[in-house]
């Protein structure tokens, strides 16, 4: 086991090794000059050389790696161009709001999806699977920048229930949750269904209903638990979905997360800002992968023997 | 039947939609600021947006935008990933260990994101848009064909081939990627419904086609400020949106379910045997 763990984190290091790598050449891959790109053909060479500077491109590629690195590793991440805040302390604003909308929405699409899958694998191709099923792909085909203003459209300017948007109080989650949560909950579904399917076909529940266990049993006992394995990994990659959700939910719902000032930094070419976004989120990503593939060897030691 | 029918009249019309907008094209750019915001006339079937540009001819272009960039991007990811897959699969060994590892490095990567990144820096326009998407989607055609690929290597047409000195990539493109095709072809249907969605994503964020030109992401994103007086700005590309990708998605299920059964009938004459 543990050298399963250790092997685990070891790929997951150079995994955020490869996507720090990425992040600063993510600066020279803009054709023709940074510096022209952010000021600008018209601006004074002062200003150039300012900024030039500013970024430390006047300096050999090399030294410019090492200065990013030896302040990644002392957790200065850098100013905001446009605004000069440290890029540290705006990510310490911007990360509590982004879990204050993810971690609700990621429940919302986590409980009724995994009870929804397994609803519609045991019915199977009967009518309530068919119907879920059309959901799910409806779902599926509203994606967050759609399902978001309709259901602006409906519970705030229909209804008049809900706010259109901002974040100042808890009522205001309310919507971007949704938003971000249903299209999940429509892949976890589909995911759920799939997973029990499978495991429906296998000769242990065959051999279970013939010694007449009930269906109550056969489900909680056999089902579940050999569903949830295979669900743990698949789920943690849905980590990711959840992520560029958040990205188009906060724009569409002005919520002041890391998502929206990716977009944000973008549009204003804040490049700082744009890395360390990145950085963060993929980091996070990287971490919770690692996590549920360690949980998923701690609980199948077919896994980690295996691997 | 039905639904494979559907979902294959749906795409058919969007297609002739765009191939029409092509032969005949839309008027864009035409403002008419005492139409602003009008909801559907018989004049303007679909209604205009906040600057009086007609809703239909909009919506006539964005679906050649849409599909433009949906299939320019699958191509390109599918050629790209069946080439690196395969020289994974069929080269093995170091090879095929650093491409594997580089293909983690992408998987453990949240996509999309890049993508936004990529697009963002790159600038806009529709040309970076392909690029930012197709640096990040070929992977999963890479895995999909380096583990099909793999276990061709030894099927016994393609050991008497290579005892006959056949050179290598012929081997591969006349013996093995014909054997493989219909899964890379399911792959590629979701991967078409996604990168669907995705161009509109970034329409919509600001960062994919730019206006004056129309996408359906970018008409989304115009009318979600208007949605209080004139909802059809959302409404009329929301649905051609979702139609289009609930199409495509549901084509990849029939075709991928048609491919499992046939998958399942196969190993079940093998046991027999």
């Amino acid at each position: 086991m543990l050298s399963f763990v250790l092997r685990r984190f070891f790929s997951a290091l150079l995994v955020v090794f490869s996507v720090v790598m990425l992040v600063f050449f993510l600066i020279h891959l803009i054709p023709g000059d940074p510096v022209d790109v952010m000021l600008g053909e018209s601006a004074s060479s002062a200003d150039r050389r300012a900024l030039t500077r500013a970024l430390g491109l006047d300096l050999p590629l090399y030294q410019q790696l090492q200065a990013f690195l030896s302040g990644l590793l002392k957790l200065d991440l850098g100013n905001s161009l446009h605004s000069g805040i440290a890029v540290s302390e705006i990510l310490y604003q911007r990360i509590p709001q982004t879990l204050w909308l993810a971690i609700p929405a990621f429940l919302l699409a986590l409980i009724p999806g995994i009870a929804l899958g397994l609803l519609a694998a045991l019915k199977h191709n009967r009518r309530t699977d068919r119907v879920l099923q059309m959901m799910a792909m409806s779902g599926l085909a509203i994606p967050n920048f759609l399902l978001g203003p309709l259901l602006v459209l409906l519970f705030s300017i229909m209804l008049g229930w809900l706010p259109v948007s901002g974040n100042a109080s808890a009522v205001h989650v309310i919507l971007p949750a949704l938003t971000l949560g249903l299209s999940m909950m429509a892949i976890i579904m589909r995911m759920t269904r799939s997973t029990v399917l499978e495991v429906l076909g296998e000769d242990y529940i065959r051999t279970a209903i013939a010694k007449g266990a009930g269906t109550g049993r056969v489900v909680y006992q056999h089902v579940l638990a050999n569903t949830w394995i295979p669900l743990m990994t698949v789920m943690g990659a849905q980590i990711g979905a959840l992520l560029s959700g958040a990205v188009v939910t906060e724009t569409v719902f002005d919520w002041p997360g890391l998502g929206s000032l990716l977009i944000e930094s973008i549009q204003k070419r804040d490049y700082p800002i744009v890395q360390m976004t990145v950085l963060v989120m993929s980091i996070f990503y990287v971490l919770v992968n690692t996590l549920t593939d360690i949980a998923y060897a701690w609980v199948d030691p077919r896994i980690r023997l295996h691997d | 039947m039905t639904r494979q029918a559907l979902s294959i009249g749906i795409i058919v019309f969007w297609l002739l939609i765009a191939i029409a907008g092509i032969l005949q094209p839309p008027d864009i750019t035409h403002i008419d600021l005492q139409g602003m915001l009008q909801a559907p006339t018989t004049e303007h079937l679909l209604g205009q947006d906040d600057l009086g540009r007609s809703q239909l001819a909009r919506l006539v272009y964005g679906a050649r935008i849409s599909l433009l960039v949906a299939v320019a991007v699958t191509l390109a990811t599918a050629i790209l990933g069946i080439f690196i897959g395969a020289i994974a699969g069929w080269v093995g060994g170091a090879v095929d260990h650093l491409l594997l590892r580089l293909i983690d490095v992408f998987m453990a990567f949240p996509g999309i994101l890049l993508a936004m990144a990529l697009a963002g820096i790159l600038g806009p326009g529709i040309s970076n848009l392909i690029i930012a998407l197709s640096v990040v989607g070929w992977v999963s055609f890479a895995r999909l064909t380096r583990a099909q690929v793999f276990a061709m290597k030894n099927r016994e047409h393609v050991l008497a081939a290579r005892s006959m000195g056949v050179l290598p990539h012929v081997i591969v493109l006349r013996h093995v990627l014909p054997l493989i095709s219909a899964p890379l072809i399911v792959e590629a249907t979701y991967a078409m419904a996604s990168v669907i969605i995705a161009e509109a994503g970034l329409s919509f964020l600001g960062i994919g086609i730019q206006p004056p030109e129309a996408s359906w992401g970018l008409m989304i994103r115009d009318g979600s400020r208007y949605l209080l007086i004139a909802p059809h700005m959302v409404l009329v590309p929301g649905l051609a949106l979702a139609s289009l990708v609930f199409a495509v998605n549901s084509l990849g299920d029939v075709l991928r379910d048609r491919n499992d059964s046939k998958m399942k009938h196969r190993t079940t004459l093998h046991n027999k045997k």
